[in-house]
């Protein structure tokens, strides 16, 4: 008898929109139709391959998968021990490795000098990467004592391992003193990257630049002022726009690191892309961007999220096998992130809501002793409920507060992934952004591009 | 460039490849091995050139590219040659001993009120072992060492806030100095809360109702010694009076099961140990028949051979029946995990652990301590040992005849730590870089252990690599067997792994 395995580093998931191959080392995603999914299902069930097969169709895909190097054929029931690249011994939490820290988003100001419609937004308002922007959560009341003693928060944090701290408000310009005071406990910890995200107003533009003088600093200016747009022209006559891009122009002729947010609301008249461009085409970068939609109450209609373009899901390949395997058992979006609000709770971002502790005399550490923060990092695709039978799991990065909001209100779920409803995921092939990674696998027509 | 890889064959004769760069098992064949072998620039033999020439050659293409897939990932199958491991200097060492370590272990009485005929302390067997005497450690001393322990772990606890650490009383008999204990307890509890799972090893027979309400007040871990029924029980594990203890033990659990059902299922485990005469087939049933009142098998031990005469009472028939016994144990338990059944708690103990780390094995990712990189060797004090006096060891298994620092001298003596790791590397990890099992290897410093030092255990690697290879085909031929069972199994193993870090402290 002749039975066929996946190898190692090919990993079939199959759910209820479809099945999905993963070549962890060749990076490359396969769309399986419901024939190619059978079979591998079969073969992966040590199940030996049938003698019509070998003479028909199946045979051939089978022929193709080894030609391709995602199985071979063996003469036995063959176990294959499928890849890891750690021990599973690191699941067992405190006895294991420690937490890997990576970011802090630490909101340091709830003032602001702006006014925008979005903000501050409510609990149940879908937002789409809060954590880029400068939104403020409505409620939100600040302690100043959580800022008593920022030196010893700041060592906490360089003592867990993390390696970038996100200063952001409201404005944090607006709390010069404050701000300062951390950047200046920064300078002792040369590993620390320091953002500060604002909208670049409320401070004259050569005290915004003189932050540069402490090491490793980034702003993150948010961009505001394609929202009162009526038409496709940008002019600068809006003051705050004006002020933002001065402040860009500035930064750019400086040679200043910096990196731009544009916001996008319900109101906003420009779509992703166009926005991109045009910030591409006058400070030479492609903006990240942060969305914002009414919440159930004040909206009604059916809405898609703007970053998720002209119906188009975005996938996003891993960097290598390590990173595959840590998307399986964590939540991609906020894994090693945390929030710090401006009455020191700990959150797992700025658009989920979770308390995960909080900060009681300058101690960080206690603050993040629970269970909690970590247990929404490991909120993996499988553990979303509406993504938990979608077996793109591991390709698909979300933001973690539309995904559970999206499972309150269908709208955000939807918003965000539109291949959400229309199930089969072979089927929707045309539905998916990438960069050349993915590929349709079927019986009857062998292997295929999958359209970018 | 040296190829650490070896072969073997699971039950239904399908060959394996296990790769020590990776930690991978690759299913194999005579082609992969004739590929890998052009890959590796390694003259091919006759049949291995014509099996080459004959073979289709679309596979061919597509398994070379796959193992060159590896090799360009991983440098899998192959380990390069280096001019030998780095010799730490006491500065390194320090930070390195700190950031391992993970358990705070106090010998609180050298004194036991059993004489078991195969204990190092007290047999007479074990040549440099300390022998039993009245000392006790004071308070004084053992509060010195929690301050001084959690003094050295902040940094640890810096990065980890999560972290917990083993708290283990050690005697002799702990429960001879359950004053001591309790005290400790108590101090640790308002000093540093919630930063210690604490866990006493014991003979069962000191587990009176006002020692278990303090134990369970404190929520401590309590693993009984237990060999088996009474005979077997007897056999060795008896008081100075050479009477057995067996029927004491079994009234303190019953009592304690009665008052103190919830204490006893969630922190209760037993010990056991075996020998050449051990009839390890009755034992397995008898924790199977009465895990009403003995908790489950939690570690289960043959009695050490380290720098012992107790195995010269013993024939080799009485070797053979013990092989034959674990033969029809292992043979069961596959039997038993393959058809989805659960084994007792025992069996699985017995002969499951030992394929657990199979599946447990490190892979490429996971980072090895640079000074120590091969075998299952900690840098000196992961598990820092507190003796009576003050002096510190290693960890509780070593003999203590070469301790690794002195409380009352300013704690650890890094230049010794420094000396042990240097001396473990030349008499040890120096043939290391070319062995194909050095991640699945448990040679430490307690199995090489000599008076005063390190020595080269004779056979240990060649019978280390008899029962990897033995395992390894038993894992792959379990998971073979049931496509279902991975999953479940690797629950399973990672309780046991659970229960394992928390009794060998």
């Amino acid at each position: 008898m002749t039975y066929f395995r996946l190898n190692m580093g090919a990993i079939l998931k199959t759910g209820g929109k479809g099945a999905v191959l993963y070549d962890v080392i060749g990076r490359r995603i396969f769309l399986l139709d419901k024939e190619a999914q059978r079979l591998l299902q079969e073969c992966e069930n040590r199940m030996p391959v049938k003698d019509e097969g070998l003479a028909g169709s199946a045979h051939r895909f089978l022929d193709l998968m080894v030609s391709e190097g995602l199985g071979f054929y063996y003469s036995h029931p063959t176990h294959i021990d499928k890849m890891l690249t750690s021990s599973p011994i690191n699941e067992l939490e405190m006895l294991g490795p420690p937490p890997a820290y990576k970011i802090v988003n630490w909101s340091i100001t709830s003032r602001c000098d702006q006014a925008c419609h979005f903000c501050p937004a409510s609990l149940q308002q879908p937002i789409w990467q809060a954590c880029r922007s400068c939104v403020r959560r409505a409620n939100s009341s600040e302690i100043p004592s959580v800022f008593d003693n920022p030196a010893h928060l700041v060592k906490q944090m360089a003592d867990l391992g993390i390696w970038g701290i996100h200063l952001r408000g409201g404005n944090p310009l607006l709390e010069w003193e404050r701000l300062t005071a951390i950047l200046n406990c920064t300078r002792s910890q040369p590993h620390l990257r320091v953002g500060i995200t604002t909208p670049g107003t409320g401070r004259a533009i050569e005290h915004i630049i003189s932050l540069y003088r402490y090491p490793n600093v980034q702003l993150n200016v948010v961009l505001i002022g394609f929202e009162d747009r009526s038409d496709r022209r940008l002019p600068e006559a809006n003051s705050v726009r004006s002020t933002q891009y001065k402040l860009l122009d500035t930064l750019r002729q400086c040679n200043a690191l910096f990196s731009i947010v544009v916001v996008i609301s319900d109101k906003t008249p420009v779509d992703r892309e166009y926005a991109s461009q045009w910030v591409f085409k006058r400070w030479g970068m492609i903006p990240g961007f942060a969305e914002f939609h009414p919440s159930p109450e004040n909206g009604s209609r059916e809405f898609r999220f703007n970053t998720i373009q002209t119906n188009r899901k975005p996938l996003l390949l891993w960097r290598n096998p390590e990173e595959f395997f840590q998307r399986t058992e964590n939540n991609a979006c906020v894994s090693g992130i945390m929030e710090i609000t401006v009455d020191g709770s700990v959150k797992p971002c700025a658009g989920c809501d979770d308390d995960c502790g909080k900060i009681i005399n300058n101690d960080l550490r206690h603050a993040i002793k629970g269970r909690r923060l970590y247990e929404l990092w490991k909120m993996s695709k499988d553990k979303i409920e509406q993504c938990s039978d979608c077996p793109l799991g591991i390709a698909c990065s979300d933001c973690l507060a539309a995904e559970r909001l999206g499972t309150i209100d269908k709208r955000v779920a939807l918003g965000y992934c539109p291949v959400m409803q229309d199930g089969d995921l072979y089927a929707n092939a045309g539905r998916f952004e990438h960069q050349g990674f993915v590929y349709l696998l079927s019986i009857e027509k062998g292997l295929e591009r999958c359209p970018t | 460039m040296e190829r650490v890889t070896f072969r073997f064959n699971s039950d239904s004769g399908a060959e394996y490849l296990y790769d020590d760069v990776t930690g991978n098992i690759f299913p194999w064949g005579s082609m992969e091995e004739a590929i890998l072998k052009r890959e590796l620039a390694v003259p091919l033999d006759d049949s291995e050139e014509n099996l080459l020439r004959s073979a289709h050659g679309d596979e061919i293409t597509a398994k070379t590219q796959y193992c060159r897939q590896w090799r360009s990932q991983y440098q899998a199958f192959a380990r390069p040659s280096t001019s030998g491991l780095p010799v730490p200097t006491p500065d390194q060492i320090k930070p390195a001993v700190w950031a391992g370590c993970k358990e705070l272990i106090l010998i609180v009485t050298e004194n036991c009120n059993l004489k078991c005929g195969y204990c190092c302390y007290a047999s007479g067997t074990y040549k440099y072992h300390r022998k039993p005497t009245n000392r006790t450690m004071s308070y004084e001393q053992a509060i010195k060492a929690v301050d001084w322990f959690m003094d050295n772990v902040s940094a640890q606890l810096a990065r980890n806030p999560r972290k917990k650490y083993g708290l283990s009383f050690y005697g002799g008999e702990p429960l001879l100095n359950i004053k001591l204990i309790k005290e400790v307890l108590e101090y640790a509890e308002k000093q540093y809360p919630d930063v210690f799972f604490v866990v006493l090893t014991t003979n069962g027979t000191l587990l009176t109702p006002e020692n278990v309400e303090i134990l369970k007040k404190h929520s401590v871990s309590v693993a009984i010694s237990i060999d088996g029924p009474e005979d077997e029980h007897d056999r060795l594990r008896v008081d100075l009076l050479e009477q057995g203890t067996y029927k004491r033990i079994i009234e303190n659990l019953s009592y304690i099961k009665r008052k103190h059902p919830e204490y006893w299922n969630n922190y209760l485990m037993s010990l056991s140990v075996y020998d050449p005469q051990s009839d390890v087939e009755k034992i397995s049933q008898f924790f199977d028949d009465n895990k009403d009142v003995v908790p489950r098998c939690a570690f289960v031990n043959m009695v050490s051979t380290n720098n012992s005469e107790y195995y010269n009472r013993f024939k080799k028939e009485d070797f053979d029946l013990l092989r034959k016994r674990m033969i029809f144990l292992r043979q069961k338990y596959k039997q038993l995990v393959t058809s989805g059944k659960e084994p007792g708690s025992y069996l699985n103990i017995i002969t499951g652990t030992s394929l657990v780390l199979m599946l447990m094995r490190g892979r490429v990712a996971d980072a090895r301590d640079t000074f120590v990189r091969y075998t299952g060797c900690c840098i000196p004090g992961s598990r820092m040992t507190v003796n009576v006096n003050g002096e510190i060891n290693m960890c509780e298994r070593v003999n203590g005849t070469f301790p690794i620092g002195h409380l009352d001298q300013g704690g650890l003596n890094y230049v010794r730590i420094a000396q042990l790791v240097q001396e473990y590397q030349e008499k040890i990890l120096y043939k290391c870089e070319r062995c194909p099992i050095t991640r699945l290897c448990f040679m430490c410093f307690s199995s090489a252990e000599a008076n005063g030092g390190i020595m080269e255990p004779r056979g240990f690697c060649e019978s280390t690599k008899n029962r990897i290879h033995t395992n390894l085909a038993d894992y792959v031929s379990i998971m073979e067997s049931n496509p279902d069972v991975e999953l479940a199994f690797k629950k399973k193993s990672l309780e046991l792994l659970r229960d394992r870090i928390l009794i060998e402290s």
